[in-house]
């Protein structure tokens, strides 16, 4: 089991160490930001896989770089003692992958929230090399989908863009509620002078999801954009108001925080739609191997009815269905 | 003067030969070909399996992990598929590891320990068993094991009794007033090589919800964090029991980079464990094998021996203080 065996049997890639280049960079407010990568080989990653990123400087916890670069043995520096610097790689969604000039280009999205992603705020500028690996996980599945409602809160917007680009290339129609707690912590960018339907209704007003011809409906809890409530209320609204959506070939896809994702699950219940969950765990590897990403899945096989299942590696996405909340 | 290329990194646990003294540590690296692809596994001396126990176990509810400064809180309750699973599904995998297997054994009971580790032994892949004595997070067996120097006498002579053909390894909680009094009593009981050391009980808060952040309380922590401390009760048993015994020590213990592992070589390992820093540098070993190589070489050594335990101590009285 050298590098260059593949041991995946699926047909996802098996994981592999990269190194991205930063090419572009983009600031959708203080809070959230999006960059583009390019990755020498990086390739055949599907919506809803993520990759993991070393989010620190690669002498202050990575052996052997310093010395190269530099000549000199590598001390152990002053990470130890410094305020704080993230450790373990960090789990991010593939935001999207575009044909570039130089290969497949990877974006991620994310929102600063704590030492990783504050040190990628600050070193990931355009030309900026950063370690990931991947691509990690098993994705949404596609196949004979013709209807789908993406349903987004907060930075469960991340898998959405690529998700949305993989559908429409297969001809399905597609729609995305977007929902978060105010409009400031909405992670899309809306279009200069669009109207916002303020009962949730989609339409053309972002416009990364109007290139490909996706409407979007947004909700807040505190009604700053859109519709005032949940996404979930939105996502019930909407598909009271679309019938035609309740029937073979449509699929309700969600990302975004547990209660609201248990509540998309009752909704597409309600409907008798099936529901695809991107769930998201704290996780040291990524891989499989360090177990702590689980979470509470229905199952035949164990006498109790439950069992855990990895997000990295089961997962992130899961049959709403199957979910214990 | 000795080339690179020519330093011999081969060193010895048990019967067991290993090509370099890098190995991966228990629960870091799962059942086998999880980390396939990523770690080149060429460099690898031995790799140690998670825990496996007579029963599938669940593990603790998440959050199973938390990242603290310059270190990794851990309680991941021992999640396994089982010893039969693990010898259906998971043993065929591991003919693809090019390097010896350690499968490390948990219990909550001594039977379960010699059950698990008698099945085991017979299992031709397995070239040596790590038990582990010394899990901090889970409520039965573990740890209440490896503190308690008459229990890890009772729990390491029982799997002895029963274990013919493999390596026995046994891995120590760091969790003990002294760590030199379970080593000696693993020692006398039979273990042929120590681990050391595993985790320490810890806890993480978050201070919004007033609450721990893990869902069990406590958790083991290691990284950079505990490698000062790792390295000191590594040096104390080599020096006051293994040294003389002719047991290797398994260092281990927030090994990052290749000075790391070099300090755990001079504190008397003969091996190093390498773990949380997977999750940083998935190849590690690799990076650390090739440093260690070159430490060597440009000192005129052409071997790990030349190191091994080599920590010049001042004689009592000599230090000017």
């Amino acid at each position: 089991m050298t590098r260059g065996e593949k041991t995946t049997p699926s047909s996802e890639r098996a994981p592999r160490q990269y190194r991205g280049r930063v090419v572009n960079r983009r600031e959708f407010s203080a809070q959230f930001l999006w960059i583009e990568l390019e990755a020498a080989g990086f390739a055949g990653a599907g919506p809803g896989q993520f990759v993991v990123v070393h989010c620190a400087d690669e002498s202050d916890y990575v052996a052997g770089r310093a010395w190269e670069d530099s000549g000199d043995w590598p001390r152990a520096k002053s990470a130890e003692l410094r305020n704080r610097v993230a450790l373990v790689h960090r789990p991010f969604s593939i935001a999207d992958m575009v044909d570039g000039a130089n290969g497949s280009r990877l974006a991620l999205q994310f929102r600063v929230l704590g030492p990783g992603t504050s040190w990628l705020a600050e070193k990931a500028q355009v030309g900026a090399q950063l370690r990931l690996v991947g691509p990690l996980g098993k994705g949404f599945r596609m196949e004979g989908v013709r209807q789908a409602v993406l349903a987004a809160g907060g930075m469960g917007m991340a898998p959405m863009l690529f998700l949305a680009r993989q559908l429409r290339r297969m001809g399905t129609e597609v729609v995305l509620l977007a929902g978060a707690k105010t409009r400031e912590l909405l992670p899309l960018e809306i279009t200069a002078g669009a109207v916002i339907d303020e009962e949730g209704e989609p339409s053309f007003c972002c416009e990364s999801f109007t290139e490909l011809e996706v409407k979007v409906g947004i909700a807040t809890d505190d009604g700053s954009a859109g519709r005032l409530g949940l996404l979930s209320d939105s996502l019930a609204d909407y598909l009271s108001r679309h019938r035609e959506l309740c029937q073979t070939g449509s699929v309700v896809y969600t990302c975004g925080p547990e209660a609201m994702m248990s509540k998309v699950v009752q909704t597409t219940q309600v409907h008798q739609l099936p529901c695809q969950v991107c769930m998201e765990r704290y996780m040291a590897c990524g891989v499989g191997a360090c177990q702590s990403c689980v979470c509470r899945q229905k199952s035949e096989r164990s006498e109790d009815g439950w069992e855990y299942k990895l997000v990295c590696n089961d997962g992130p996405v899961f049959d709403g269905q199957s979910i214990l909340w | 003067m000795v080339k690179k290329q020519d330093v011999d990194l081969q060193v010895k646990l048990g019967s067991v030969g290993l090509a370099t003294p890098i190995v991966t540590c228990s629960g870091t690296s799962g059942y086998g070909l999880e980390y396939a692809g990523l770690t080149d596994f060429s460099a690898v001396g031995a790799f140690f399996t998670k825990s496996i126990t007579l029963e599938e176990r669940k593990g603790n509810p998440p959050p199973r992990v938390v990242e603290t400064r310059a270190g990794l809180l851990n309680a991941i309750g021992l999640a396994n598929v089982g010893l039969e699973r693990f010898i259906e599904e998971k043993v065929p995998q591991l003919k693809r590891i090019p390097c010896p297997v350690f499968v490390n054994v948990a219990g909550r009971t001594i039977d379960e320990y010699r059950e698990v580790a008698e099945r085991l032994d017979e299992v031709e892949e397995i070239s040596g068993l790590e038990v582990n004595i010394s899990c901090p997070n889970v409520k039965e067996g573990g740890i209440s094991f490896g503190t308690d120097a008459k229990q890890v006498s009772q729990v390491v002579s029982a799997v002895r009794q029963v274990v013919k053909r493999c390596t026995l390894v046994v891995k120590l909680s760091p969790n003990v007033t002294d760590i030199l009094e379970p080593a000696r009593a693993a020692v006398e009981a039979g273990a042929q090589c120590l681990s050391l050391v595993n985790t320490f009980t810890s806890l993480a808060i978050d201070i919004e919800q007033q609450k721990p952040v893990l869902a069990n309380v406590t958790g083991g922590l290691s990284g950079p964090a505990i490698k000062p401390i790792a390295l000191y009760m590594v040096h104390r048993v080599y020096t006051e029991l293994c040294r003389d015994a002719g047991i290797p020590i398994i260092g281990m213990g927030g090994v990052q980079f290749g000075t790391d592992a070099i300090e755990f070589l001079l504190a008397g390992a003969t091996a190093v464990g390498v773990g949380t820093a997977l999750f940083v540098e998935p190849n590690t070993p690799a990076i650390l094998a090739e440093e260690l190589r070159r430490y060597l070489a440009e000192r005129d050594m052409s071997a790990p021996v030349a190191i091994i335990g080599k920590l010049q101590v001042p004689e009592k009285g000599q230090s000017e203080s």
